[in-house]
């Protein structure tokens, strides 16, 4: 698997960084992730989740962070970038 | 002339939106319902620069699509209410996500004020702004402020003035959606523009866009059957070209709008990874020790609601003791007034006693704010989201929960915030087992008279779980029984933790408590007056005993000389205190025979063969059916039950007179009962108008009463047995 394909959000390891590539699900539910600023192209950071963890998973989108239930996780694919940002 | 204006509060939430509305309005605000909706409207009055302004609290939205109530109604008023100026709450250091809500509101033609919110948070992460140059591109003016210092909200008033005044129609920046969609929207705009109707109502370009984001109410609203089929040709259209619904593009092409605009005018200078806020999430919301902290957090708030009220409780039952006292004082003493029955042991023992709780519901209610002001509340959601998942519940159902503990009336209002229907009706039956203050009450009673000191902070928790543990149990099986169906989604901001401002937990107390005075000064001192007839009519005239006689030969037997053997040992003093024994006896058993006698007597004893099981007299009884109407009436009930005839409101008293009738036992059942048992009659109410149907009400009334006969019959002959 190369860096750039595309992996459900509830598998990114924690301290990720990763583009979102893909909405799945129905339309409220996108509706819902797009009006709280989750689009296709955001870039997200991995908070606490990652695959084996249990609850939801969190992510810093931009200042905001979102709590994102398992079963939304899996419906938002996002494609990890390539190295972390270094501040 | 005094002009009177109309500006609406609008944004997303945790925006700081309600902490602005606070200090706009001070304590002069009223909540109300939107029409026909079960939405809570929040008004208020303010006056800046002699003009006088009436402030609506619009819901906490992100957008303004279709999909949920608050957004409808957002989205209805300003439309169809057309407030003078709508100010937009933004939070300053979230811009582009709270711009994408205030693109919306400039597409709908309104009046607008952006308020850059939390300002001094955005400034402290190193977010820059350039004001002038960022408002000429969204055309409306922003006002920077920090609303829990107050900062910024006379300019923000200031400005609110200047747009009301200004005579000339909006001038619009518009998103522009790219030609494919522009062209559409052209095309649906001049077709709504001819037809007339909905098109001369609202605005034609909003109409069009909305249809090519397959809004369903503005479908509804223009029902013109060529203008939609025309609409859903345009958006296969576009599907086809662009591989997504257009929804999808448009909301798109808004965020490249905001961000086109703030690409020029916003300046990250400091990269903050980070914040304070993570760090501290780090520990409360940590995989092991996040949700022990919840609980010991809990914990504490039950722990402080008992031990810091105790004290002001006590000087309100002094205060209604001494009350007591000097009404009955203007009477001789011996008199059986009707009047002074009434007023001291009706209405000062029953609203009295009710009221001196208020500051154990004040102090819950106070940690209740302080939990969600400072953002804790959200993260008890995300804790709770695996758990409340597995039942089959969404995490957000938590926070009504949480709020249940408080009182469930509001908490069922709270449901409004969840999406599914399912969701929102399972979270809404099961409600009433979270423990409320009013039942508060009863422990706060009975705990202190049975259990010692070290046991009572013990057993209050021990209650709540059950409640909490009853909740869950309900829960899932609503969620594989009547209400089955997939568990909604998941997913909720978890906003910035702040110090609640004291203002702000002031309010919020403020709003809950008057809830709970307001039913001690209504319905509680109604049911008081009618309790106190149902003890206290028939009068019994003719006694079974001859308690006078009685007596007197009792006073005769101690006063008579006593020298011979018969009698060896007794003193003096151990007479008369044998004496004095006798005297309460057949007092005692004088009140027992009257209230016997009395309506209620008479139904707790018909009712007594059902209840006997469950350890409970018919005493009990008669006070379950008062605590129908209010939970807390049980106490005043207790009260009237075991203090008529005498003038202490205090509690007391009516403990040491628990005590010496019941065993722990039946004190514990007494409380499993009271928590599971059917909810109050205006929660029965609420959840008939929430859920919108009598048959939800019912169940919820029968499920729980059912529920409660069960367990609290298999703890007291179990708990029997092992005694």
């Amino acid at each position: 698997m190369n860096e750039s394909s595309a992996q459900p959000l509830s598998r990114v390891p924690i301290g990720q960084t990763a583009t979102v590539v893909a909405l799945e699900g129905g339309q409220g539910f996108q509706s819902r992730l797009i009006s709280m600023g989750l689009t296709v192209g955001s870039e997200v950071r991995v908070i606490r989740g990652g695959a084996g963890a249990w609850g939801p998973t969190l992510i810093a989108l931009g200042q905001a962070r979102l709590a994102i239930g398992r079963g939304m996780a899996d419906k938002i694919l996002v494609s990890p970038c390539p190295a972390p940002r270094s501040p | 002339m005094t002009r009177k204006l109309t500006i609406a509060l609008a944004g997303n939430p945790n925006s700081g939106k309600t902490t602005i509305f606070n200090r706009l309005t001070g304590t002069r605000q009223h909540v109300g319902n939107y029409p026909g909706v079960t939405v809570e409207k929040k008004q208020g009055r303010c006056r800046h620069g002699g003009v006088d302004l009436e402030v609506v609290d619009l819901p906490g939205t992100y957008s303004l699509t279709a999909y949920s109530v608050e957004e409808l109604v957002a989205r209805e008023f300003i439309v169809d209410q057309k407030p003078d100026v709508l100010v937009d709450i933004i939070d300053a250091a979230n811009l582009e996500r709270n711009l994408y809500l205030a693109v919306q509101f400039m597409e709908l033609g309104a009046r607008l004020v952006l308020a850059f919110n939390m300002s001094d948070v955005a400034k402290a992460r190193g977010i820059e702004f350039d004001l002038p140059q960022l408002s000429r591109l969204l055309g409306a003016p922003i006002v920077p402020t920090v609303g829990s210092k107050g900062q910024g909200t006379g300019e923000l008033l200031d400005e609110v003035l200047r747009v009301a005044a200004r005579t000339e129609p909006v001038e619009r920046r518009q998103v522009h959606y790219g030609p494919e969609i522009e062209e559409e929207i052209a095309r649906l705009q001049d077709l709504l523009e001819a037809e007339g109707g909905a098109g001369h109502k609202f605005d034609a370009r909003w109409l069009a866009i909305k249809l090519l984001e397959d809004d369903r109410q503005v479908r509804e609203i223009i029902g013109d059957e060529g203008i939609l089929r025309r609409a859903a040709e345009s958006i296969r259209h576009l599907a086809a070209i662009f591989g997504d619904r257009p929804e999808i593009v448009i909301a798109g092409r808004r965020y490249g709008f905001i961000s086109g605009a703030c690409q020029e005018t916003v300046r990250l200078t400091v990269e903050t990874r980070h914040t304070l806020s993570d760090k501290i999430d780090a520990v409360l919301i940590n995989q092991v020790i996040g949700l022990p902290i919840f609980l010991v957090l809990m914990y504490l708030v039950f722990h402080l609601t008992f031990t810091l009220g105790e004290y002001p409780m006590g000087w309100l039952e002094g205060l209604f003791g001494w009350l007591g006292g000097a009404i009955a004082r203007l009477w001789p003493p011996g008199s059986d007034s009707i009047v002074k029955s009434l007023l001291v042991d009706g209405i000062i023992g029953g609203v009295g006693g009710v009221i001196s709780f208020l500051p154990n519901i004040l102090l819950l209610f106070m940690a209740i704010a302080f939990l969600e002001d400072s953002g804790y509340m959200a993260r008890s959601a995300f804790l709770m989201d695996r758990l409340m998942h597995r039942i089959g519940l969404h995490g957000r159902s938590f926070i009504p929960m949480l709020i249940g503990f408080g009182c469930s009336i509001p908490a069922i209002l709270a449901t409004r915030t969840l999406e599914g229907r399912r969701d929102r009706l399972t979270t809404m039956l099961v409600l009433p087992l979270m423990s409320c203050g009013a039942r508060l009450t009863i422990y706060a009673l009975i705990i202190p008279a049975f259990f010692a000191e070290r046991w009572r902070a013990p057993m209050l928790w021990l209650i709540y779980l059950i409640g909490i543990a009853l909740a869950v149990a309900c829960a899932k099986l609503l969620r594989i029984t009547v209400l089955r169906g997939e568990a909604p989604p998941f997913v909720m901001e978890l906003p910035l933790y702040r110090l609640p401002t004291l203002r702000g937990l002031l309010i919020h107390m403020w709003d809950r408590s008057w809830m709970y005075l307001r039913k001690a000064g209504t319905v509680i001192l109604l049911i008081s007056v009618v309790l106190w007839a149902l003890t206290s009519f028939p009068r019994k005239t003719a006694f079974d005993r001859d308690y006078d006689g009685e007596a007197a030969g009792a006073r005769a037997a101690w006063l008579a000389p006593h020298d011979g053997p018969a009698d060896p040992g007794a003193s003096p003093d151990a007479r008369k205190a044998r004496y004095e024994k006798r005297l309460e006896a057949l007092a005692h058993a004088r009140r027992a025979e009257e209230l016997a006698y009395t309506v209620a007597g008479r139904i707790g004893h018909g009712l007594e063969p059902a209840l006997r099981p469950l350890g409970f007299d018919w005493r009990i009884g008669t006070a379950l059916i008062g605590a129908l109407a209010a939970k807390e009436v049980f106490v005043a009930q207790m009260g009237i039950v075991f203090a008529a005839g005498s003038h202490q409101a205090g509690s007391e008293a009516l403990r040491t007179r628990l005590q010496a009738s019941y065993t722990p036992l039946q004190a514990f059942c007494v409380m499993l009962f009271c928590l599971i048992s059917a909810p109050c009659v205006a929660t029965a109410v609420v959840t008939r108008k929430e859920s919108g149907a009598w048959k939800w009400a019912a169940l919820q009334f029968g499920g729980l009463t059912a529920l409660a006969y069960a367990i609290t019959l298999g703890v007291y002959q179990v708990g029997r047995l092992v005694s």
